[in-house]
């Protein structure tokens, strides 16, 4: 446990050294403040769908970058620089390492979304005169999809080169996004067969599913009514920590198999 | 070491197996609630599907509403219509779009005189139900399908279900309740109105003396049921004022005086200002159908070829009179059918109530030799949304109506042909 920790610890250092990462966190943290000047070009309600919109999608776009940037050369850059054989030679497992470089990696998402979220809301009360609870379920999401995309870029770390991985993260992560979205609308089409249905059904239920995170339409659009917002939280959260463990075990097994 | 791989093994079937599962629960309830419902990127350009893909759907929704706006101020109505299309994709949950957009095709699309193309109305009807179906949970889009029917459309019987449907959502704003005791009342159902009224009144004495709004609320509510009930007396009580009925001497004649330029002109014998006679105009044998199943889905064309249109006449000294001319908007009236259909009606429901007092809400009181009719009607079913808030009984009620009521109007149909209106052979065109 206290290797996984010095691991994680290590991780979060370095990924807050990193300057391109520092520059996206900035960039976001400066745009989301810019955009109470959005409230004059749309009054009362559009005001609302214009700057939390806009400060949500300056999030979630941050987070993807930065978990995909940091995850896709954490271990690839270990051992590219032979650290890995300096840490593995000392009494620490390859799941710990693997273990380690994950929470470091989630520490890292949370530290970027705690900054944009408390810059995010500063920004919704000077636009909107008023505080949301409902914004901190919608950071949290993206917090927890974010974690999810990590440990998707970091799974495929373990057995792709970063280039290739950049492409399949981001892939997975397009993909992930748009399928409940299709198979939604084929469900509604009476004339579609099967024979599409079933095999986007299948890929909605094996691939990580990030559009299930995205609850960011009825925060902007609060005369929505929701049947039972706690519970659809509670199992998202619960789907992540699933669809995040299994990936870890995967990646552990994979990386316990790796020649190095 | 084999040992634990093999519990990892295991570990990893029942993760997935779980995921899937709660996959299977979230789906349904994401489809509910937080779904995009559109899924054709249509009109988007490449960056602004970027962007959507990237988490600015709604942002970029707001700014494309932005840019309708101001469409819409500089008079380019047409350019607002592929917008309304576009937003409503990247948020289905706005519900201003949708109430805006169903308003801005049902009453500003107009020619050159003011009179509304209503082609639109069927596109405006299929835009709401397209948000009902987005918005099952909430009443807004409900209400104004209903006031749609009730105001532009003027059909009171199809607005009763819409109304009533949005009437059970207890988040409801009180002073909008009060339109389906309007509504059944025009729709001829007196005893549901008086019924109506009474409720909300007994509604309204609990929070009397709350605050000022519920006291007026309490008061608005008490005048409405007390003069519905004299209203009620008046026109149908022991002695009403509705009999004899009074024999309206109804007739309307059309002539041609410019191509694509006619001269209605016609009598009403109400002996009082403020009758108001409609006439449409419309290809032979086609009517507009309101209805949002008159669509299969949501178009921005209305049907180029179809002619129709519609003019309220106002009755002075027993006559009305009017010049329509047609010839500036040949996009409105493109006048492609051989034949037309002029149809003249005076009905009773939309009469002011100091004309209904003397020929009732629904006719009763008013006579003609040659064209009066009855008009029995019942409304349209309703497709209610899966997820809507309302009873079962209700439920039942408006998607299988059987409630029928009737009223009396006067109708007269006169036949022109295309050389007619155009004047062919005439010196017309």
């Amino acid at each position: 446990m206290n290797a996984t920790l010095a691991i994680a610890g290590a991780t979060f250092g370095e990924a807050v050294r990193k300057r391109i990462l520092m520059v996206i966190l900035l960039v976001a943290l400066l745009i989301i403040l810019i955009s109470p000047a959005f409230e004059p070009f749309a009054g009362g309600r559009g005001a609302r769908t214009l700057i939390l919109g806009f400060g949500f999608g300056v999030v979630q776009l941050a987070g993807t970058f930065i978990a995909i940037i940091l995850c896709t050369s954490m271990i690839p850059t270990e051992i590219e620089r032979r650290t890995i054989y300096t840490i593995l030679s000392k009494p620490v497992q390859r799941y710990q390492f693997v273990l380690g470089k994950f929470v470091g990696a989630v520490g890292t998402l949370g530290f970027m979304y705690l900054m944009m979220g408390i810059v995010l809301m500063i920004a919704s009360r000077m636009a909107l005169g008023e505080f949301d609870p409902d914004i901190l379920r919608g950071l949290i999401m993206f917090f927890f999809q974010s974690s999810l995309l990590a440990a998707v870029v970091l799974f495929f770390s373990t057995f792709v080169s970063p280039l290739v991985n950049y492409f399949l993260s981001g892939g997975v992560f397009l993909l992930g996004n748009l399928l409940s979205s299709f198979l939604e609308s084929i469900q509604r089409d009476p004339e579609v067969t099967p024979l599409t249905r079933v095999p986007v059904q299948l890929l909605t239920v094996i691939l990580p599913n990030f559009a299930n995170f995205n609850v960011q339409n009825p925060i902007m659009n609060p005369e929505q009514v929701l049947t039972d917002p706690t519970a659809y939280t509670v199992q998202t959260l619960a789907y992540a920590v699933v669809y995040i463990a299994l990936l870890l075990i995967a990646s552990m097994l994979i990386f316990n198999q790796r020649e190095m | 070491m084999k040992r634990n791989l093999n519990k990892l093994w295991v570990a990893i079937v029942v993760l997935f197996l779980v995921q899937a599962g709660l996959q299977v629960r979230i789906f349904p309830i994401w489809v509910r609630d937080y779904a995009p419902k559109q899924t054709a990127p249509v009109g988007l350009s490449p960056d602004q599907l970027l962007a959507a893909v990237a988490g600015f759907r709604e942002f970029l929704a707001a700014i494309l509403w932005v840019r309708a706006d101001s469409f819409f101020d500089s008079g380019n109505y047409d350019a607002v219509l592929p917008m309304l299309r576009l937003v409503t994709w990247l948020d289905p949950h706005n519900l201003d779009v949708y109430s805006t957009g169903a308003w801005h095709m049902g009453y500003n699309f107009t020619d050159e005189s003011q009179r509304s193309d209503r082609r639109y109305i069927p596109l405006a009807l299929k835009f709401l139900e397209e948000g009902i179906q987005n918005n099952p949970a909430v009443w807004d889009l409900y209400f104004e399908m209903g006031w749609m029917y009730y105001h532009k459309i003027q059909d009171p019987v199809n607005a009763v279900p819409w109304m009533q449907i949005a009437n059970e959502y207890p988040n409801m704003i009180p002073a909008r309740r009060h339109m389906l005791a309007h509504t059944l009342f025009k729709a001829g159902r007196f005893d549901d109105a008086v019924d109506h009224w009474a409720k909300l009144f007994l509604d309204a004495e609990k929070d009397r003396g709350k605050d000022w709004e519920s006291s007026n609320l309490y008061d608005v509510r008490q005048k409405n049921l007390e003069d519905t009930i004299l209203d009620l007396l008046r026109r149908y009580g022991p002695n009403p004022e509705t009999q004899p009925p009074i024999d309206l001497g109804f007739d309307a004649t059309v002539k041609v005086v410019r191509p694509r330029v006619l001269l209605v002109e016609g009598k009403l014998g109400i002996p009082t200002i403020g009758a108001r006679v409609t006439v449409i105009l419309r290809d032979k044998g086609k009517t507009l159908r309101y209805s949002p199943k008159a669509l299969k889905t949501f178009t921005l064309e209305v049907d180029p070829k179809l002619t129709y249109m519609q003019d309220s006449l106002a009755v002075r000294e027993e006559k009305f009179r009017r010049e329509i001319d047609m010839s500036k908007d040949p996009k409105m009236y493109p006048f492609k059918a051989e034949e037309y259909e002029v149809e003249f009606i005076f009905e009773p429901r939309y009469a002011s109530p100091n004309i209904q007092d003397r020929i009732g809400s629904d006719g009763v009181g008013m006579y003609d030799a040659r064209y009066l009719e009855e008009v029995r009607e019942k409304p349209d079913p309703v497709d209610v949304p899966e997820y809507a808030k309302i009873s079962d009984a209700l439920r039942r009620e408006v998607e299988n109506p059987t409630r029928e009521t009737s009223y009396y109007r006067v109708r007269k149909v006169i036949t022109l042909t295309r050389a007619d209106i155009l004047m062919l052979g005439k010196r017309g065109e």
